[in-house]
Order: C-alpha cells, then sequence, then structure tokens
C-alpha cells in the first residue's frame, strides 16, 4: 500500500516536472517563432519607431530653421523620432 | 521580414520562463486552494504532490526568468535591478511588483519545509499570503510583460488564472473554519 503511494507520488512528481518543461519549450518556441517572422510585439514597436519619416527635427541654437512649424512647443519637435525602445520584461 | 534572434536569445529565454512561472504558479494556486476547500472528488493526496512540485518548478522558473535577464543585451540590468525592489529605473513599479512577488512565492513557498517550527496554525496564515504574491506576479505580467498583449497569452492566462480568481474569491468569501467544510457542501452536486 505504501509502495503504491510512493510509486503514484513518484508519477504525479514526474508529470509535474515534465508538464513544467514541456511549457517552457512551447513558451520559448512561441516567442522565438513570432520574433524570427517579424511579429514580436516588442521588436514591431521599435520597428515602427524607428521608420517614422524624420520630417523635422531639432535645430541647434543659432542656426537658421527653415521648419514652417510653430515654434512655441517648448524646443520640442511633437514629431521628433521615438527613440528605439522595446518593453522587455 | 526575418529578425535575427540571436542578440536576443536571452530575452526570449526569460520571457518563456516568467510566462511558465506565472501559468504554473496559477495552477499551483488552484490546486493549494482546492485543497484549502477541501472540493470533492479531488484526493487530497494528488492535489498536495502535485501542488508541491509545481510550487518547486514555479521557483526554478523565477530563478531563471530573472537570471536569464542579466544576460539580455538590451536592458543589461544588474544583479540589483532584478532582486531588490525599486532599483531598476525600467518600469519601476511593475518591476518592483514582480520582484516582490518573486520573493513572496519564494519565502512562503519555502516556509513550508519549516512548519513545524513556525507551527502549522501560523504557518497556515503565513502560507495564504502566498496568493497575495501570485496576484501581484499576475499584474507584473499583464502590466509590464511582453506579450501580454498577445491574443495567445491572453488566452493562456484566462485558462490558468481565472480557476484560481475564482477559488480565490471562493475562499475568501468564506470565513477560516467554514472554508473547510463549508465549500465541500457548497460545491456538492446536485444528486449528492
Amino acid at each position: 500500500m505504501k509502495a503504491r503511494g510512493e510509486e503514484r507520488k513518484r508519477t504525479l512528481r514526474r508529470l509535474g516536472i515534465t508538464g513544467t518543461i514541456a511549457a517552457f519549450l512551447a513558451a520559448w518556441a512561441i516567442v522565438f517563432g513570432q520574433l524570427v517572422l517579424g511579429h514580436d510585439p516588442a521588436l514591431g514597436k521599435s520597428k515602427t519607431s524607428q521608420s517614422q519619416p524624420k520630417a523635422t527635427t531639432t535645430q541647434s541654437e543659432g542656426t537658421t530653421s527653415n521648419d514652417t512649424t510653430s515654434g512655441d512647443d517648448g524646443g520640442s519637435s511633437p514629431s521628433s523620432p521615438a527613440p528605439a525602445t522595446t518593453s522587455q520584461s | 521580414m526575418h529578425v535575427d534572434p540571436e542578440p536576443h536569445l536571452f530575452w526570449i529565454t526569460s520571457r518563456a520562463a516568467g510566462i511558465v512561472a506565472l501559468s504554473a504558479a496559477s495552477v499551483s494556486v488552484s490546486l493549494g486552494l482546492a485543497m484549502s476547500l477541501r472540493l470533492r472528488g479531488l484526493r487530497r493526496f494528488d492535489l498536495k504532490v502535485l501542488h508541491e512540485t509545481l510550487s518547486l518548478c514555479v521557483l526554478v522558473a523565477i530563478a531563471v526568468h530573472g537570471a536569464a535577464l542579466l544576460g539580455d543585451g538590451f536592458l543589461h540590468p544588474s544583479l540589483l535591478d532584478v532582486s531588490v525592489p525599486f532599483v531598476s529605473g525600467y518600469k519601476t513599479l511593475w518591476t518592483t511588483m514582480g520582484i516582490v512577488s518573486g520573493w513572496g512565492l519564494g519565502l512562503l513557498g519555502l516556509s513550508y519545509y519549516a512548519r513545524r517550527r513556525i507551527g502549522p496554525a501560523r504557518w497556515r496564515r503565513l502560507h495564504s499570503f502566498t496568493a497575495f504574491a501570485w496576484v501581484l506576479g499576475l499584474a507584473h505580467s499583464l502590466g509590464e510583460g511582453t506579450d501580454a498583449g498577445t491574443a495567445w497569452f491572453l488566452v493562456m492566462i484566462g485558462v490558468v488564472a481565472l480557476p484560481a480568481v475564482a477559488l480565490l474569491l471562493l475562499r475568501v468569501g468564506l470565513p477560516a473554519r467554514e472554508a473547510e467544510g463549508g465549500a465541500r457542501k457548497a460545491l456538492r452536486p446536485v444528486a449528492d
């Protein structure tokens, strides 16, 4: 009776460990796959921000500006490209 | 469009480990609550063995989640960044939630092996805070997780976390003494 209990314990432990390892491999494969295929949520955002057109750039002081946008934005251009960032955890 | 995965391998590993930690923790919390509520049709022995095994797997997954981030070429976090609350400058609040959750799950989970020294009643009260640590982990993954917005992640979290949330609400709704026998009556099949 006790031996059967130990056997069942071993089976359940194996089930838990195997299931966890399988879940890890599946999660790794999904994340890897979406990254390789270009569907990664974080890298997708990064690509978008990097490919924004550089319509206006921040001008340094003393240079002549051809910029037609209003200059009352506190010095920061609203359409200046955002730094490439990825959301990670 | 294809992306070279090589620079992201540590990050991928950390994400996968985080997903597994949350999933296994959700199932483990459900099993723990099922034991606490003494639900009918479930063998306490099986629940206990699986609960313990999954809890230890969660701790390994959390360790891998944090350790793999140390090799990430984008964040370059230090050991303190991934292990001490409020140190990391990256999404500080969400990161802190994850760190507190990780330590909470670790300490409260491992307290099982010191329950005789702590005292069974006191340990039981202490161990019930594991659910709070799990909720923090859930918030961390939904608030900061890279995959939190993807359909597959939300479906997976729904499948593993909603039963735990339901059992937690049931457990919280019942007074401590009633929880043991009351839930059994409450969940008894009509034909019984």
